[in-house]
């Protein structure tokens, strides 16, 4: 492989690991929670932001970068840091966005904080640096390994891939948990949850700030290796192509949503690369997006549940086998609950 | 001149087209309990309808009702080709917002493909502007208010006085039991779309009047402060709707006297108190149970 295909290779599979991460943060909230985190793009956007600025330094004003928290942390603490406060932020917004009921409010008012961001870092240069972003940051380790391009892209990925990994662990054990049961009984029947003293809107706050931190690490690992960041590039609109991907892949099954990540972010997006390009700049792009919602309208018409359905959960061994007013035992039979879908 | 009398007149103007959206789009939900995402880029369609009919060498006024019609027709269409089918089909409320959310992609980007990035301004003829109390009105921001207050006049009562209105609230009440009292209430429904699809059209040819220059992304941008007075206002009930234009436009206009960057971001401050303290929004008495002053 000529060294240009290998680093176009690990890009890929870079971009690959994290938007599975993302995915699985949306999964995690939208999947299994039910909580339509329509503001998505915007933690991504926050980690990495601050996956940048944790690495370049303090802002001195040159090279027409000015921008806030600039310092210069060891490796693991600027991702670290950056989860934290994907963390913080959906808890402030969750503290207003997740109190109506109704999941499609909260989705359209996380809509609205998403587009005030993102018209408010644009507008406001002084803060982030406006429409220009942040560029040139320091990757980790470069300087002390002293590799070439490609071995250090191996090295990261390497590394990118223990933090998918590590995540994977986390949203499997979440899911499989009775907490994830408990979500996804929250998902499916919010009102009967709620009558058995579940408090709906704490547990939404618990995954949406979890989806939150997961959310910012993702970004945190994308711009540490790509080395810029610009709100351009972390649109509103983003959010639809990562709810393209979980509903394609098959929301509410990590497996499905990390098939939808390297369909949909993956193979859609870079097909695109390889097309002729026509038209004035910007038409591909519009043509492309056109197709994503018809793609999108096409599975929620044929198959709502993804290519990769969420598992149904039987809990018979849970289940006593013989209730004192229950009749005969019922050993054997698979019987469904409430929080299977 | 003094700054807080100017900004209350265009803040007038912002109410006036925020009420029109806003009710549309409310009353939209009010009777389908769909939120509809694509509203704004409906707006957009509108207003690139009347600029067409525009262009094309016809009036302004007559371009205005082009886009109304225009608004009413799309938004039937999206009504009974894409949302009833998928509700017919038992798509859950969840799904349906990404139904609603992917049409907006697909209609945003179509107008942007066929349109093109570029922005566009009606011809029209610059009157003379209106010194009123202070406040410094052109001829067309007179007309965006008298289009609004009329729509709302016409809308209040055909909802309170006419038997289409008690049949549009019933089946916004109840469609299961609106429908075995023996009202139509697919065609019902399909009026409420058309009504509430006018309005969209009107908000959207006369936001693109009053910015004086648009682009196939102006509709959209504003869906989120119609989002923010509806949510206000209690979504579903259009007279909160109105109320919650009423605020937030002129609070938005009120603000740009210190910075215009402002005017979104109280937009959002007003939301996000007002789901702090009243999360089901202001407006308590629903619509629907207003008393039926037709015999």
């Amino acid at each position: 492989m000529s060294p240009a295909y290998q680093y176009y290779f690990i890009t890929l599979l870079i971009f690959f690991g994290v938007n599975t991460i993302a995915c699985w943060s949306l999964n995690i909230q939208y999947g299994v929670g039910g909580v339509m985190n329509f503001a998505f793009i915007m933690f991504q956007a926050l980690g990495a932001y601050l996956g940048g600025v944790l690495t370049l330094g303090p802002s001195t004003g040159a090279s027409f970068q000015q921008y806030v928290f600039g310092t210069t942390l060891p490796f693991p603490l600027p991702w670290i840091v950056a989860a934290a406060a994907g963390a913080t932020l959906a808890w402030i917004v969750g503290s207003f966005a997740l109190r109506p009921a109704r999941r499609d409010f909260q989705a359209m008012v996380m809509l609205v904080v998403s587009i005030i961001a993102s018209t408010v870092v644009l507008t406001e240069g002084w803060l982030f640096n406006g429409m220009n972003g942040i560029a040139a940051i320091p990757k980790p380790f470069q300087s002390r390994l002293n590799l070439g391009e490609i071995q250090y892209g191996w090295f990261y990925l390497g590394m990118t891939a223990v933090v998918v990994l590590l995540v994977y662990l986390l949203v499997d054990r979440l899911t499989g948990s009775p907490w994830g049961r408990r979500l996804r009984a929250m998902r499916e029947h919010p009102d009967a949850l709620s009558s058995l003293g579940v408090n709906i809107r704490a547990e939404s706050m618990k995954v949406y700030v979890l989806g939150g931190a997961l959310a910012s690490l993702s970004g945190a690992i994308l711009v540490q290796f790509i080395g810029a960041w610009s709100p351009g590039s972390w649109d509103t609109g983003e959010t639809f192509l990562y709810f393209v991907a979980v509903i394609v892949g098959g929301a509410g099954n990590n497996f499905g949503a990390m098939l939808g990540a390297a369909l949909v972010l993956g193979v859609f997006e870079e097909s695109v690369r390889y097309l002729p390009s026509f038209g004035y700049a910007g038409v591909a792009e519009a043509v492309q997006f056109m197709l994503l919602g018809v793609l999108i309208l096409a599975f929620l018409w044929f198959r709502p549940s993804g290519l990769v359905p969420e598992r149904r959960r039987r809990l018979t061994r849970l289940l006593p086998a013989a209730g004192p007013a229950g009749g005969k035992p019922e050993t054997g039979t698979d019987r469904p609950t409430a929080a299977s879908p | 001149m003094n700054q807080l009398t100017l900004a209350i007149g265009f803040g007038l103007v912002t109410s006036a087209i925020l009420a029109l959206g806003a009710v549309g789009f409310t009353l939209q939900f009010g009777v389908s309990n769909i939120l509809n995402l694509a509203y704004g880029d409906v707006m957009t369609v509108s207003a690139f309808m009347a600029y067409l009919v525009n262009a094309s060498g016809a009036g302004i006024w007559l371009a205005m009702c082009a886009g109304a019609a225009t608004g009413a027709v799309v938004s039937v269409l999206i009504s009974t080709l894409i949302f009833t089918p998928f509700l017919r089909r038992g798509t859950s409320r969840f799904a349906m917002v990404m139904v609603s959310l992917a049409l907006a992609v697909i209609l945003q980007n179509a107008i942007q493909a066929v349109a093109g990035p570029a922005f566009r301004s009606y011809s029209r003829s610059q009157g003379t502007s209106l010194h009123l109390l202070g406040m410094i009105l052109t001829p067309y921001q007179l007309v965006i208010i008298g289009v609004a207050a009329a729509s709302m006049l016409a809308l209040h009562l055909l909802l309170r006085y006419t038997r289409i209105g008690k049949a549009l609230r019933a089946t916004a009440a109840d469609a299961e039991l609106a429908r075995s009292c023996g009202i139509a209430t697919e065609r019902v429904s399909a009026l409420a779309w058309a009504i509430s699809g006018t309005l969209c059209g009107l908000g959207g040819v006369t936001l693109a009047l009053n910015l004086a220059s648009f682009d196939f992304h102006f509709g959209n941008a504003f869906l989120l402060v119609i989002v923010a007075a509806a949510v206000f206002g209690s979504v579903g009930q259009p007279y909160g709707a109105m109320v919650g234009a009423l605020v937030i436009g002129m609070a938005s206009e009120l603000a740009a006297i210190w910075t215009p960057s402002l005017k979104q971001v109280v937009a959002f401050v007003i939301l996000a108190l007002i789901l702090l303290v009243r999360p089901a929004g202001l407006w308590r008495k629903s619509f629907v149970q207003m008393d039926v002053a037709a015999r």
